[in-house]
């Protein structure tokens, strides 16, 4: 019942937030909805599957380059070139969930950093192809009757697309593959005992998690009109592990309040910009070692 | 026709002879009994049925299909599940949720139809939460449904277990010592469960047990097993009554006749 009040809150909130903001706010808020689907993408990993990414800004990358190098060069509609980029994205995905398959814990940690490392070089290399160093200028794109340029069009649509994110999201993790999901994350012999294949779910998790990342990158894309490599480093990866660590694994509650959280530290901490990647650090460590659950396990401590 | 065949089979470890050319059937219907003393290979028997290890040599078929041909998540959906010595459950999983996940062959809706949230997913779901409470009422179980596995003292995590297992809906239920740890009341009343859950769901159970009182009072049919052999097979009256198993047990007499 508060879950459901929250949400009806939260969805007023944003529905009406435009109106009282002034534009760097509005901007603010409509990352936050990017950050949102990443944070979704990558708790259905982590916090559903128990698959670490230390590379999930290269599933961004993916997403946020293929969409605006494929809108550069085809001229084709915004809606199908950013279903390109999720779709890239989750087939790489795919690819990255292969050798999750032979290997876990830290070494899939070490396989995914490196992954996050190669799209960095790729695209920092293929100069002709992505701008490389000096980063990619996005074509504005042109929905007909809408004029996305404009700041509030943008904010609802990816509002509207960080909602059906959620939506579909909650439901699988519900449902009959969900369920799946956490059997392999807490047993994985258990798992195989009652007919789950660890790598049927796996590579399902491994490339739903890649698709949602490649959609907000996609997006970010035609929110910023300008991308560039440092967009989509390691501090990025470590950001988003941050964002749904502190806000709470395996609860997608707890994503948003990581999305929120990672939209507006950075204007909190403006001034002590060369730290903040030591805030993001002391944060996480901080988080796991007190308040494991993070700050929806907290809040449920605290309301009992 | 035999519900489980096991024949001729081998399993080594290195250099280790974990099971040596063993043959066993367990019929339809019947609770068989797999003891023998520590290290004997009775667990590796199991793991093997359940596609964990491969052997060196031998068949195992299930009515007439080949268990060996499966992988191992495979296992379930031919008709074969098992409980773990040291209870296997998805520690943060709610307890409802775990004996849901021993229905995920016979759940009918893919990961698509569920992201969208067609009706089919609600039907599927509310049956399937409804056959998950009977089970758990039949292990005592229904009153803590939405609490998390691991919040469970260790005698309910077992119970959980073993409906998570039926849950699966299996031909032959494989279980590794259910009645570790229990004292002889609870032993009886597993043993009482067992008979029931047997005759409800029409199913085999092939049982590895230390636990004389629950082997003796519910096996149709005995396999011991020593060093990776077999020892000894028949009723447990026989069993009870053979020098053989005794000596294996025991050491070897001296005098009287043991009981």
């Amino acid at each position: 019942m508060t879950s459901r009040i929250a949400f009806v809150g939260a969805i007023i909130a944003v529905g009406c937030l435009p109106f009282a903001a002034d534009q760097y706010v509005l901007y603010l808020a409509t990352l936050t909805a990017i950050y949102l689907m990443i944070g979704f993408s990558l708790n259905l990993l982590l916090g559903y599957t128990g698959q670490i990414s230390l590379g999930h800004a290269g599933f961004v990358a993916i997403g946020a380059y293929a969409s605006a190098i494929l809108t550069k060069h085809s001229g084709l509609g915004f809606g199908l070139t950013a279903a390109f980029g999720a779709g890239l994205a989750a087939a790489v995905g795919f690819l990255v969930g292969l050798p999750a398959l032979k290997v876990r814990g830290y070494y899939l940690a070490l396989v995914t950093l490196a992954f996050g490392e190669i799209i960095q070089v790729s695209i920092r290399q293929a100069k002709s192809l992505t701008g490389g160093n000096d980063g990619l200028n996005v074509v504005a794109p042109q929905i007909p009757g809408l004029a996305l340029s404009r700041p509030h069009t943008t904010y609802y649509l990816l509002w509207v697309l960080a909602l059906f994110s959620f939506l579909a999201v909650r439901n699988v993790v519900r449902g009959r593959t969900g369920r799946a999901f956490a059997c392999i994350r807490d047993s994985e012999i258990a798992a195989q005992a009652v007919g789950i294949s660890v790598t049927r779910y796996k590579l399902y998790a491994f490339t739903l998690s890649a698709l949602l990342a490649g959609l907000a990158g996609a997006m970010y894309s035609i929110l910023n009109q300008y991308i560039h490599p440092d967009d989509f480093d390691f501090s990025r990866s470590i950001a988003y592990l941050m964002m749904v660590v502190v806000g709470g694994l395996g609860t997608l509650a707890g994503s948003a309040i990581g999305a929120v959280l990672l939209a507006v530290l950075p204007e909190v901490l403006r001034r002590f910009q060369d730290y903040q990647e030591l805030v993001f650090a002391v944060l996480l460590l901080g988080s796991i070692i007190f308040v494991p659950q993070g700050i929806i396990g907290l809040g449920r401590y605290l309301a009992r | 026709m035999a519900l489980l065949n096991v024949d001729q089979l081998s399993v080594t470890f290195g250099g280790l002879q974990a099971v040596n050319q063993l043959s066993f059937q367990v019929l339809p219907g019947h609770i068989h009994g797999l003891i023998g003393p520590n290290g004997a290979g009775k667990t590796t028997v199991f793991n093997v049925i359940t596609r964990i290890y491969n052997p060196d040599s031998g068949r195992i078929s299930l009515l007439d299909q080949n268990v060996l041909g499966l992988e191992p998540h495979e296992v379930a959906a031919a008709g074969i599940t098992r409980t773990f010595q040291n209870v296997e459950l998805f520690q943060n999983l709610s307890v409802l949720d775990n004996v849901l996940a021993g229905q995920h062959t016979r759940i009918r809706y893919g990961m698509v139809a569920s992201a969208v949230g067609i009706r089919r997913v609600r039907q599927e779901e509310d049956r399937a939460t409804r056959e998950a409470l009977q089970l758990l009422e039949l292990v005592k179980l229904r009153s803590v449904a939405s609490h998390a596995a691991s919040s469970l003292p260790f005698g309910q995590q077992r119970m959980l277990e073993l409906a998570r297992a039926i849950a699966v809906r299996p031909k032959l239920l494989l279980l590794d010592e259910p009645a570790a740890g229990m004292n002889s009341r609870e032993s009886a009343e597993l043993s009482e469960l067992l008979r029931m859950i047997r005759a409800k769901f029409g199913l085999g159970i092939l049982l590895v047990e230390h636990d004389m009182r629950v082997v003796m009072n519910i096996c149709d049919r005995v396999t011991v097993m020593q060093y990776g052999q077999k020892l000894f097979e028949g009723t447990p009256y026989e069993v009870r009554s053979s020098p053989e198993v005794i000596e294996a047990y025991l050491g070897k007499k001296r005098s009287s006749t043991p009981r």
